[in-house]
Protein backbone atom coordinates (compact mmCIF):
# COMPACT_ATOMS: atom_id res chain seq x y z
CA UNK A 1 0.00 0.00 0.00
CA UNK A 2 1.37 3.37 -0.99
CA UNK A 3 0.46 5.97 1.58
CA UNK A 4 1.52 9.39 2.73
CA UNK A 5 0.81 11.33 -0.40
CA UNK A 6 -2.96 11.33 -0.31
CA UNK A 7 -3.36 15.05 -0.94
CA UNK A 8 -0.60 15.24 -3.51
CA UNK A 9 -2.33 12.55 -5.51
CA UNK A 10 -5.68 14.30 -5.13
CA UNK A 11 -4.07 17.51 -6.37
CA UNK A 12 -2.53 15.80 -9.41
CA UNK A 13 -5.76 14.05 -10.39
CA UNK A 14 -7.69 17.26 -9.88
CA UNK A 15 -5.34 19.41 -11.95
CA UNK A 16 -5.02 16.83 -14.72
CA UNK A 17 -8.73 16.15 -15.03
CA UNK A 18 -9.54 19.82 -14.94
CA UNK A 19 -7.01 20.60 -17.66
CA UNK A 20 -8.02 17.72 -19.87
CA UNK A 21 -11.75 18.26 -19.63
CA UNK A 22 -11.58 21.37 -21.73
CA UNK A 23 -8.31 20.88 -23.55
CA UNK A 24 -9.65 19.84 -26.91
CA UNK A 25 -12.34 22.39 -27.41
CA UNK A 26 -12.13 25.74 -29.14
CA UNK A 27 -13.80 27.54 -26.28
CA UNK A 28 -11.87 25.50 -23.74
CA UNK A 29 -12.37 26.70 -20.25
CA UNK A 30 -15.29 28.95 -21.29
CA UNK A 31 -17.52 25.88 -21.39
CA UNK A 32 -17.61 25.93 -17.60
CA UNK A 33 -19.42 29.24 -17.80
CA UNK A 34 -21.30 28.79 -21.06
CA UNK A 35 -23.51 25.95 -19.96
CA UNK A 36 -25.23 27.65 -17.02
CA UNK A 37 -25.22 30.96 -18.86
CA UNK A 38 -27.10 29.58 -21.84
CA UNK A 39 -29.65 27.94 -19.55
CA UNK A 40 -29.99 31.26 -17.89
CA UNK A 41 -30.51 33.27 -21.06
CA UNK A 42 -33.14 30.92 -22.44
CA UNK A 43 -35.10 30.59 -19.21
CA UNK A 44 -34.83 34.27 -18.44
CA UNK A 45 -36.06 35.44 -21.83
CA UNK A 46 -38.94 32.99 -21.98
CA UNK A 47 -40.04 33.42 -18.43
CA UNK A 48 -39.87 37.20 -18.29
CA UNK A 49 -41.77 37.52 -21.56
CA UNK A 50 -44.43 35.12 -20.32
CA UNK A 51 -44.93 36.58 -16.89
CA UNK A 52 -42.94 39.81 -16.83
CA UNK A 53 -41.18 38.97 -13.58
CA UNK A 54 -39.52 41.68 -11.55
CA UNK A 55 -35.89 42.59 -11.20
CA UNK A 56 -34.95 40.05 -8.55
CA UNK A 57 -35.96 37.21 -10.81
CA UNK A 58 -32.57 37.40 -12.52
CA UNK A 59 -30.72 36.47 -9.33
CA UNK A 60 -33.41 34.02 -8.27
CA UNK A 61 -33.08 32.17 -11.57
CA UNK A 62 -29.28 32.26 -11.62
CA UNK A 63 -29.00 30.72 -8.15
CA UNK A 64 -31.41 27.99 -9.18
CA UNK A 65 -29.32 27.20 -12.24
CA UNK A 66 -26.08 27.24 -10.25
CA UNK A 67 -27.48 24.76 -7.75
CA UNK A 68 -28.68 22.46 -10.50
CA UNK A 69 -25.49 22.68 -12.60
CA UNK A 70 -23.36 21.84 -9.58
CA UNK A 71 -25.58 18.85 -8.89
CA UNK A 72 -25.59 17.58 -12.48
CA UNK A 73 -21.80 18.04 -12.86
CA UNK A 74 -21.12 16.38 -9.53
CA UNK A 75 -23.37 13.40 -10.19
CA UNK A 76 -21.97 12.78 -13.68
CA UNK A 77 -18.29 13.32 -12.84
CA UNK A 78 -18.60 11.31 -9.63
CA UNK A 79 -20.40 8.42 -11.28
CA UNK A 80 -17.67 7.98 -13.90
CA UNK A 81 -14.76 8.62 -11.57
CA UNK A 82 -13.70 5.04 -10.81
CA UNK A 83 -14.54 3.70 -14.25
CA UNK A 84 -12.46 6.38 -15.97
CA UNK A 85 -9.44 5.48 -13.85
CA UNK A 86 -9.69 1.71 -14.46
CA UNK A 87 -6.32 1.64 -16.26
CA UNK A 88 -4.59 3.03 -13.18
CA UNK A 89 -6.59 1.08 -10.61
CA UNK A 90 -5.53 -2.16 -12.29
CA UNK A 91 -1.85 -1.32 -12.00
CA UNK A 92 -1.23 0.62 -8.82
CA UNK A 93 -2.68 0.36 -5.35
CA UNK A 94 -3.43 3.94 -4.35
CA UNK A 95 -6.22 5.23 -2.08
CA UNK A 96 -9.16 4.86 -4.47
CA UNK A 97 -11.46 7.43 -2.88
CA UNK A 98 -9.11 10.12 -4.16
CA UNK A 99 -10.73 9.83 -7.62
CA UNK A 100 -14.19 10.53 -6.17
CA UNK A 101 -12.93 13.54 -4.22
CA UNK A 102 -11.20 14.81 -7.32
CA UNK A 103 -14.38 14.47 -9.41
CA UNK A 104 -16.50 16.36 -6.88
CA UNK A 105 -13.68 18.88 -6.51
CA UNK A 106 -13.91 19.66 -10.22
CA UNK A 107 -17.69 20.06 -10.04
CA UNK A 108 -17.25 22.34 -7.01
CA UNK A 109 -14.64 24.41 -8.84
CA UNK A 110 -17.03 24.89 -11.76
CA UNK A 111 -19.68 25.93 -9.27
CA UNK A 112 -17.46 28.51 -7.58
CA UNK A 113 -16.34 29.97 -10.91
CA UNK A 114 -19.98 30.46 -11.86
CA UNK A 115 -20.78 31.81 -8.42
CA UNK A 116 -17.98 34.32 -8.97
CA UNK A 117 -19.65 35.45 -12.17
CA UNK A 118 -22.94 35.75 -10.35
CA UNK A 119 -21.24 37.94 -7.73
CA UNK A 120 -19.73 40.04 -10.49
CA UNK A 121 -23.18 40.62 -11.93
CA UNK A 122 -24.44 41.60 -8.49
CA UNK A 123 -21.58 44.09 -8.09
CA UNK A 124 -22.22 45.61 -11.52
CA UNK A 125 -25.90 46.01 -10.78
CA UNK A 126 -25.08 47.54 -7.40
CA UNK A 127 -26.80 44.93 -5.29
CA UNK A 128 -25.54 43.37 -2.07
CA UNK A 129 -23.53 40.18 -2.55
CA UNK A 130 -25.05 38.26 0.31
CA UNK A 131 -27.97 38.71 2.65
CA UNK A 132 -27.88 38.92 6.42
CA UNK A 133 -28.81 35.24 6.43
CA UNK A 134 -25.56 34.29 4.63
CA UNK A 135 -25.12 31.23 6.84
CA UNK A 136 -28.02 29.50 5.05
CA UNK A 137 -26.10 29.90 1.79
CA UNK A 138 -23.02 28.36 3.33
CA UNK A 139 -25.08 25.47 4.67
CA UNK A 140 -26.57 24.95 1.19
CA UNK A 141 -23.15 24.63 -0.44
CA UNK A 142 -21.84 22.31 2.29
CA UNK A 143 -24.92 20.07 2.14
CA UNK A 144 -24.87 19.86 -1.64
CA UNK A 145 -21.19 18.90 -1.61
CA UNK A 146 -21.70 16.22 1.05
CA UNK A 147 -24.72 14.90 -0.82
CA UNK A 148 -22.74 14.69 -4.08
CA UNK A 149 -19.99 12.74 -2.34
CA UNK A 150 -22.58 10.33 -0.94
CA UNK A 151 -24.23 9.80 -4.30
CA UNK A 152 -20.85 9.29 -5.97
CA UNK A 153 -19.74 6.72 -3.40
CA UNK A 154 -22.68 4.59 -4.50
CA UNK A 155 -22.81 5.33 -8.22
CA UNK A 156 -19.07 5.14 -8.91
CA UNK A 157 -19.03 1.53 -7.67
CA UNK A 158 -22.28 0.55 -9.38
CA UNK A 159 -21.17 2.07 -12.70
CA UNK A 160 -18.20 -0.30 -12.82
CA UNK A 161 -20.41 -3.37 -13.01
CA UNK A 162 -23.52 -1.89 -14.54
CA UNK A 163 -22.70 0.71 -17.13
CA UNK A 164 -26.22 1.49 -18.20
CA UNK A 165 -26.94 2.99 -14.81
CA UNK A 166 -25.84 6.20 -16.49
CA UNK A 167 -28.97 6.26 -18.63
CA UNK A 168 -31.09 5.89 -15.53
CA UNK A 169 -29.16 8.68 -13.85
CA UNK A 170 -29.51 10.95 -16.88
CA UNK A 171 -33.25 10.39 -16.69
CA UNK A 172 -33.33 11.18 -12.99
CA UNK A 173 -31.31 14.35 -13.61
CA UNK A 174 -33.81 15.45 -16.25
CA UNK A 175 -36.67 14.90 -13.83
CA UNK A 176 -34.83 16.79 -11.13
CA UNK A 177 -34.51 19.76 -13.47
CA UNK A 178 -38.30 20.02 -13.69
CA UNK A 179 -38.88 19.09 -10.06
CA UNK A 180 -36.65 21.86 -8.71
CA UNK A 181 -37.94 25.41 -8.35
CA UNK A 182 -35.36 26.93 -10.68
CA UNK A 183 -37.55 29.22 -12.75
CA UNK A 184 -40.83 28.83 -10.88
CA UNK A 185 -41.33 29.29 -7.17
CA UNK A 186 -42.41 26.60 -4.77
CA UNK A 187 -45.23 28.77 -3.43
CA UNK A 188 -46.81 29.02 -6.89
CA UNK A 189 -47.44 25.27 -6.81
CA UNK A 190 -50.38 23.66 -5.01
CA UNK A 191 -49.39 23.06 -1.39
CA UNK A 192 -49.43 19.26 -1.59
CA UNK A 193 -47.15 19.29 -4.63
CA UNK A 194 -44.73 21.71 -3.04
CA UNK A 195 -44.53 19.55 0.07
CA UNK A 196 -44.05 16.38 -1.93
CA UNK A 197 -41.21 17.91 -3.94
CA UNK A 198 -39.56 19.17 -0.77
CA UNK A 199 -39.52 15.64 0.55
CA UNK A 200 -38.49 13.72 -2.57
CA UNK A 201 -36.08 16.17 -4.17
CA UNK A 202 -33.10 17.20 -2.03
CA UNK A 203 -32.37 20.16 -4.30
CA UNK A 204 -35.58 21.92 -3.21
CA UNK A 205 -34.23 22.55 0.27
CA UNK A 206 -30.72 23.26 -0.95
CA UNK A 207 -31.81 25.87 -3.49
CA UNK A 208 -34.11 27.51 -0.93
CA UNK A 209 -31.24 27.74 1.54
CA UNK A 210 -28.91 29.21 -1.09
CA UNK A 211 -31.44 31.85 -2.05
CA UNK A 212 -32.14 32.68 1.59
CA UNK A 213 -28.43 33.13 2.16
CA UNK A 214 -27.59 35.15 -0.93
CA UNK A 215 -30.69 37.18 -1.82
CA UNK A 216 -32.55 37.00 1.48
CA UNK A 217 -35.53 35.15 0.12
CA UNK A 218 -37.89 34.20 2.95
CA UNK A 219 -37.28 30.62 4.03
CA UNK A 220 -40.63 28.84 4.02
CA UNK A 221 -39.22 25.52 5.14
CA UNK A 222 -39.59 24.54 8.77
CA UNK A 223 -36.18 24.66 10.59
CA UNK A 224 -36.83 21.20 11.98
CA UNK A 225 -37.21 19.92 8.46
CA UNK A 226 -33.85 21.51 7.58
CA UNK A 227 -32.21 19.84 10.57
CA UNK A 228 -33.66 16.43 9.72
CA UNK A 229 -32.62 16.89 6.10
CA UNK A 230 -29.04 17.85 7.08
CA UNK A 231 -28.68 14.85 9.35
CA UNK A 232 -30.18 12.67 6.61
CA UNK A 233 -27.64 13.91 4.05
CA UNK A 234 -24.74 13.19 6.41
CA UNK A 235 -26.06 9.72 7.29
CA UNK A 236 -26.60 8.94 3.60
CA UNK A 237 -23.04 9.94 2.75
CA UNK A 238 -21.59 7.95 5.64
CA UNK A 239 -23.53 4.90 4.43
CA UNK A 240 -22.22 5.61 0.92
CA UNK A 241 -18.68 5.66 2.24
CA UNK A 242 -19.18 2.38 4.09
CA UNK A 243 -20.61 0.81 0.92
CA UNK A 244 -17.72 2.21 -1.13
CA UNK A 245 -15.10 0.91 1.27
CA UNK A 246 -16.76 -2.50 1.45
CA UNK A 247 -16.86 -2.93 -2.33
CA UNK A 248 -13.43 -1.43 -2.99
CA UNK A 249 -11.13 -4.40 -2.33
CA UNK A 250 -12.75 -6.37 -5.14
CA UNK A 251 -13.26 -3.52 -7.57
CA UNK A 252 -10.13 -4.23 -9.62
CA UNK A 253 -11.65 -7.58 -10.59
CA UNK A 254 -14.89 -6.05 -11.81
CA UNK A 255 -13.63 -3.90 -14.66
CA UNK B 1 14.64 -11.96 7.41
CA UNK B 2 11.92 -12.55 4.89
CA UNK B 3 10.81 -9.70 2.67
CA UNK B 4 7.72 -11.56 1.52
CA UNK B 5 5.96 -14.49 3.11
CA UNK B 6 3.05 -16.02 1.24
CA UNK B 7 1.02 -18.71 2.93
CA UNK B 8 -1.57 -20.89 1.24
CA UNK B 9 -3.00 -18.23 -1.01
CA UNK B 10 -5.64 -19.07 -3.59
CA UNK B 11 -7.26 -16.84 -6.12
CA UNK B 12 -10.14 -17.67 -8.37
CA UNK B 13 -12.06 -15.55 -10.80
CA UNK B 14 -15.70 -16.11 -11.45
CA UNK B 15 -16.48 -15.58 -15.08
CA UNK B 16 -20.17 -15.38 -15.89
CA UNK B 17 -21.10 -16.81 -19.28
CA UNK B 18 -23.13 -13.72 -19.84
CA UNK B 19 -21.89 -10.62 -18.18
CA UNK B 20 -24.64 -8.41 -16.89
CA UNK B 21 -23.86 -4.88 -17.92
CA UNK B 22 -27.34 -3.44 -18.08
CA UNK B 23 -30.19 -3.06 -15.65
CA UNK B 24 -32.59 -5.04 -17.83
CA UNK B 25 -30.19 -7.97 -17.97
CA UNK B 26 -29.68 -7.69 -14.28
CA UNK B 27 -33.42 -7.89 -13.61
CA UNK B 28 -34.22 -10.58 -16.19
CA UNK B 29 -31.39 -12.75 -14.94
CA UNK B 30 -32.12 -12.19 -11.29
CA UNK B 31 -33.94 -15.48 -11.02
CA UNK B 32 -32.24 -17.26 -13.86
CA UNK B 33 -29.82 -20.02 -13.07
CA UNK B 34 -26.38 -18.52 -12.94
CA UNK B 35 -24.00 -20.03 -15.42
CA UNK B 36 -20.47 -19.27 -14.45
CA UNK B 37 -17.02 -20.60 -15.02
CA UNK B 38 -14.67 -20.56 -12.13
CA UNK B 39 -11.10 -20.00 -13.09
CA UNK B 40 -8.67 -21.10 -10.42
CA UNK B 41 -5.74 -18.92 -11.28
CA UNK B 42 -3.67 -19.71 -8.21
CA UNK B 43 -4.21 -22.64 -5.87
CA UNK B 44 -2.69 -23.06 -2.44
CA UNK B 45 0.47 -21.11 -3.13
CA UNK B 46 3.11 -20.75 -0.43
CA UNK B 47 6.63 -19.42 -0.59
CA UNK B 48 8.87 -16.97 1.15
CA UNK B 49 11.47 -14.64 -0.24
CA UNK B 50 14.48 -13.54 1.71
CA UNK B 51 15.33 -9.87 1.90
CA UNK B 52 17.85 -8.78 -0.73
CA UNK B 53 17.18 -11.63 -3.14
CA UNK B 54 16.31 -11.26 -6.79
CA UNK B 55 13.66 -13.74 -7.75
CA UNK B 56 12.65 -14.53 -11.28
CA UNK B 57 9.04 -15.46 -11.95
CA UNK B 58 8.66 -17.66 -14.99
CA UNK B 59 5.79 -19.51 -16.58
CA UNK B 60 3.80 -19.59 -19.79
CA UNK B 61 1.23 -16.97 -20.77
CA UNK B 62 -1.88 -17.30 -18.65
CA UNK B 63 -0.16 -19.37 -16.00
CA UNK B 64 -0.92 -16.82 -13.28
CA UNK B 65 2.26 -14.73 -13.14
CA UNK B 66 0.49 -11.40 -13.45
CA UNK B 67 -2.18 -12.39 -10.96
CA UNK B 68 0.55 -13.33 -8.52
CA UNK B 69 2.20 -9.92 -8.95
CA UNK B 70 -1.15 -8.14 -8.57
CA UNK B 71 -1.79 -10.05 -5.35
CA UNK B 72 1.64 -9.08 -4.06
CA UNK B 73 0.99 -5.48 -5.09
CA UNK B 74 -2.31 -5.44 -3.21
CA UNK B 75 -4.40 -4.76 -6.31
CA UNK B 76 -6.23 -8.06 -5.89
CA UNK B 77 -7.02 -9.64 -2.56
CA UNK B 78 -6.46 -13.38 -2.12
CA UNK B 79 -9.59 -15.48 -1.57
CA UNK B 80 -7.71 -17.52 0.99
CA UNK B 81 -4.35 -17.35 2.66
CA UNK B 82 -2.13 -14.51 3.78
CA UNK B 83 0.56 -12.34 2.28
CA UNK B 84 3.01 -10.66 4.61
CA UNK B 85 5.31 -7.96 3.33
CA UNK B 86 8.20 -6.40 5.22
CA UNK B 87 8.97 -3.01 3.77
CA UNK B 88 7.62 -0.68 1.13
CA UNK B 89 6.45 -2.38 -2.05
CA UNK B 90 6.34 -0.66 -5.42
CA UNK B 91 4.62 -2.32 -8.34
CA UNK B 92 5.92 -1.76 -11.86
CA UNK B 93 3.33 -3.87 -13.61
CA UNK B 94 3.38 -1.47 -16.47
CA UNK B 95 5.52 1.56 -17.15
CA UNK B 96 3.88 4.96 -17.39
CA UNK B 97 0.70 4.19 -15.49
CA UNK B 98 -1.69 7.10 -15.94
CA UNK B 99 0.43 8.76 -18.63
CA UNK B 100 -1.77 11.08 -20.57
CA UNK B 101 -0.85 11.74 -24.20
CA UNK B 102 -2.24 15.28 -24.09
CA UNK B 103 -0.02 16.34 -21.22
CA UNK B 104 3.59 17.40 -21.59
CA UNK B 105 6.48 15.28 -20.41
CA UNK B 106 6.88 17.64 -17.47
CA UNK B 107 3.22 17.31 -16.43
CA UNK B 108 3.31 13.55 -16.82
CA UNK B 109 6.33 13.28 -14.55
CA UNK B 110 4.35 14.82 -11.71
CA UNK B 111 1.16 12.89 -12.48
CA UNK B 112 2.81 9.49 -12.87
CA UNK B 113 5.12 10.18 -9.93
CA UNK B 114 2.17 11.01 -7.67
CA UNK B 115 0.33 7.87 -8.76
CA UNK B 116 3.43 5.88 -7.85
CA UNK B 117 3.45 7.55 -4.46
CA UNK B 118 6.19 10.16 -4.73
CA UNK B 119 5.68 13.55 -3.09
CA UNK B 120 5.78 16.59 -5.34
CA UNK B 121 8.74 18.12 -3.50
CA UNK B 122 10.72 14.94 -4.07
CA UNK B 123 9.83 14.91 -7.77
CA UNK B 124 10.84 18.55 -8.11
CA UNK B 125 14.18 17.72 -6.55
CA UNK B 126 14.72 14.74 -8.85
CA UNK B 127 13.23 16.40 -11.92
CA UNK B 128 16.52 17.17 -13.69
CA UNK B 129 17.79 13.65 -13.01
CA UNK B 130 14.66 12.11 -14.47
CA UNK B 131 14.82 14.22 -17.62
CA UNK B 132 18.53 13.65 -18.06
CA UNK B 133 18.25 9.91 -17.59
CA UNK B 134 15.43 9.74 -20.12
CA UNK B 135 17.50 11.96 -22.48
CA UNK B 136 14.50 14.18 -23.15
CA UNK B 137 15.86 17.63 -22.25
CA UNK B 138 14.73 19.17 -25.54
CA UNK B 139 11.27 17.63 -25.55
CA UNK B 140 10.16 17.81 -21.96
CA UNK B 141 7.58 20.54 -22.59
CA UNK B 142 5.99 18.82 -25.57
CA UNK B 143 2.83 16.73 -25.18
CA UNK B 144 3.95 13.13 -25.02
CA UNK B 145 1.63 12.17 -27.88
CA UNK B 146 4.39 13.67 -30.02
CA UNK B 147 6.99 11.35 -28.48
CA UNK B 148 8.05 8.12 -30.09
CA UNK B 149 7.09 5.01 -28.16
CA UNK B 150 10.73 4.58 -27.17
CA UNK B 151 10.85 8.10 -25.75
CA UNK B 152 7.65 7.53 -23.76
CA UNK B 153 8.91 4.35 -22.27
CA UNK B 154 12.26 5.92 -21.40
CA UNK B 155 10.47 8.70 -19.56
CA UNK B 156 8.26 6.20 -17.74
CA UNK B 157 11.26 4.11 -16.74
CA UNK B 158 13.17 7.14 -15.49
CA UNK B 159 10.28 8.25 -13.26
CA UNK B 160 9.60 4.78 -11.92
CA UNK B 161 13.11 4.15 -10.72
CA UNK B 162 13.27 7.34 -8.68
CA UNK B 163 11.14 5.60 -6.06
CA UNK B 164 12.83 4.53 -2.90
CA UNK B 165 11.34 1.22 -1.83
CA UNK B 166 12.35 -2.09 -0.33
CA UNK B 167 10.53 -4.51 -2.59
CA UNK B 168 10.18 -4.01 -6.34
CA UNK B 169 7.69 -5.95 -8.45
CA UNK B 170 8.81 -5.78 -12.04
CA UNK B 171 6.84 -7.04 -15.01
CA UNK B 172 9.01 -7.12 -18.12
CA UNK B 173 10.36 -3.64 -17.60
CA UNK B 174 14.01 -4.14 -18.38
CA UNK B 175 13.64 -4.67 -22.06
CA UNK B 176 12.70 -1.12 -22.99
CA UNK B 177 14.55 1.37 -25.12
CA UNK B 178 17.46 0.98 -27.46
CA UNK B 179 20.78 -0.73 -26.70
CA UNK B 180 22.23 2.34 -25.07
CA UNK B 181 19.22 2.82 -22.82
CA UNK B 182 19.11 -0.84 -21.94
CA UNK B 183 22.68 -0.63 -20.78
CA UNK B 184 21.71 2.25 -18.52
CA UNK B 185 18.70 0.43 -17.16
CA UNK B 186 20.80 -2.66 -16.44
CA UNK B 187 23.03 -0.41 -14.38
CA UNK B 188 20.03 0.73 -12.32
CA UNK B 189 18.99 -2.85 -11.84
CA UNK B 190 22.45 -3.82 -10.61
CA UNK B 191 22.50 -0.85 -8.24
CA UNK B 192 19.18 -1.94 -6.73
CA UNK B 193 20.57 -5.43 -6.31
CA UNK B 194 23.76 -4.29 -4.66
CA UNK B 195 21.82 -1.97 -2.35
CA UNK B 196 20.10 -5.00 -0.89
CA UNK B 197 16.67 -4.42 -2.41
CA UNK B 198 14.33 -7.33 -2.92
CA UNK B 199 13.39 -7.71 -6.57
CA UNK B 200 10.69 -9.87 -8.13
CA UNK B 201 11.08 -10.02 -11.84
CA UNK B 202 8.68 -11.43 -14.39
CA UNK B 203 10.41 -12.08 -17.67
CA UNK B 204 10.15 -14.31 -20.68
CA UNK B 205 13.81 -13.79 -21.37
CA UNK B 206 15.60 -16.75 -19.85
CA UNK B 207 18.88 -14.90 -20.41
CA UNK B 208 17.75 -12.09 -18.15
CA UNK B 209 16.55 -14.58 -15.56
CA UNK B 210 19.77 -16.54 -15.69
CA UNK B 211 21.97 -13.46 -15.46
CA UNK B 212 20.24 -11.62 -12.67
CA UNK B 213 18.15 -13.92 -10.52
CA UNK B 214 19.18 -15.78 -7.40
CA UNK B 215 16.05 -17.89 -7.17
CA UNK B 216 13.06 -18.89 -9.26
CA UNK B 217 9.32 -19.02 -8.80
CA UNK B 218 7.94 -21.28 -11.50
CA UNK B 219 4.23 -20.72 -12.06
CA UNK B 220 2.48 -23.59 -13.79
CA UNK B 221 -1.29 -24.14 -13.95
CA UNK B 222 -1.96 -22.18 -10.79
CA UNK B 223 0.73 -23.95 -8.79
CA UNK B 224 3.91 -22.20 -7.80
CA UNK B 225 7.14 -24.05 -7.22
CA UNK B 226 10.08 -22.38 -5.54
CA UNK B 227 13.60 -23.19 -6.72
CA UNK B 228 16.59 -21.94 -4.80
CA UNK B 229 18.73 -22.91 -7.74
CA UNK B 230 18.06 -20.90 -10.91
CA UNK B 231 19.13 -23.66 -13.27
CA UNK B 232 16.71 -26.18 -11.70
CA UNK B 233 13.86 -23.72 -12.10
CA UNK B 234 14.64 -23.02 -15.71
CA UNK B 235 14.99 -26.72 -16.44
CA UNK B 236 11.57 -27.38 -14.91
CA UNK B 237 10.09 -24.60 -17.01
CA UNK B 238 11.64 -25.90 -20.22
CA UNK B 239 10.53 -29.42 -19.38
CA UNK B 240 6.95 -28.18 -18.94
CA UNK B 241 6.98 -26.66 -22.42
CA UNK B 242 7.63 -29.88 -24.24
Amino acid sequence: MITGNYFELLREFFITDFKLRYKHSYLGFLWVVLKPLSYYVVLFVIWTSLLGKGEDFASYLMLGILTLTYFVDGVIFGMQSLYNKAHIILKVNFPREVVVFSAIGIAATNFFINLGIYFLARIVSGKPLISEFWYWGLLAIILETILLLGISFFTSIITVTMQDIKHLIELVLQLIFWATPIFYSLSSLPAWLGQTLTIVNPLVIIVSLLRAGLIGEALTINPWHILVFSVGVVVFTVLGYIFFKAKLPKIAERF
Amino acid sequence: MNAITVENISKKFIIPHRKKTSIVEWITQLFAKKEVDTLHVLQDVSFSIEKGKTVGIIGTNGSGKSTLLKLLAGIYLPDEGTIEKNGKVVPFLELGVGFNPELTGRENIFLNGAILGMPRAYLTEKFDNIVAFAELERFIDLPIKNYSSGMQVRLAFSIAFMIEADIYLLDEVFSVGDQKFQAKSKKIFEDLKSNGKTLLLVSHSLDTIQNYCDQILFVNNGRVTFYSNVKDGIDAYIASLS
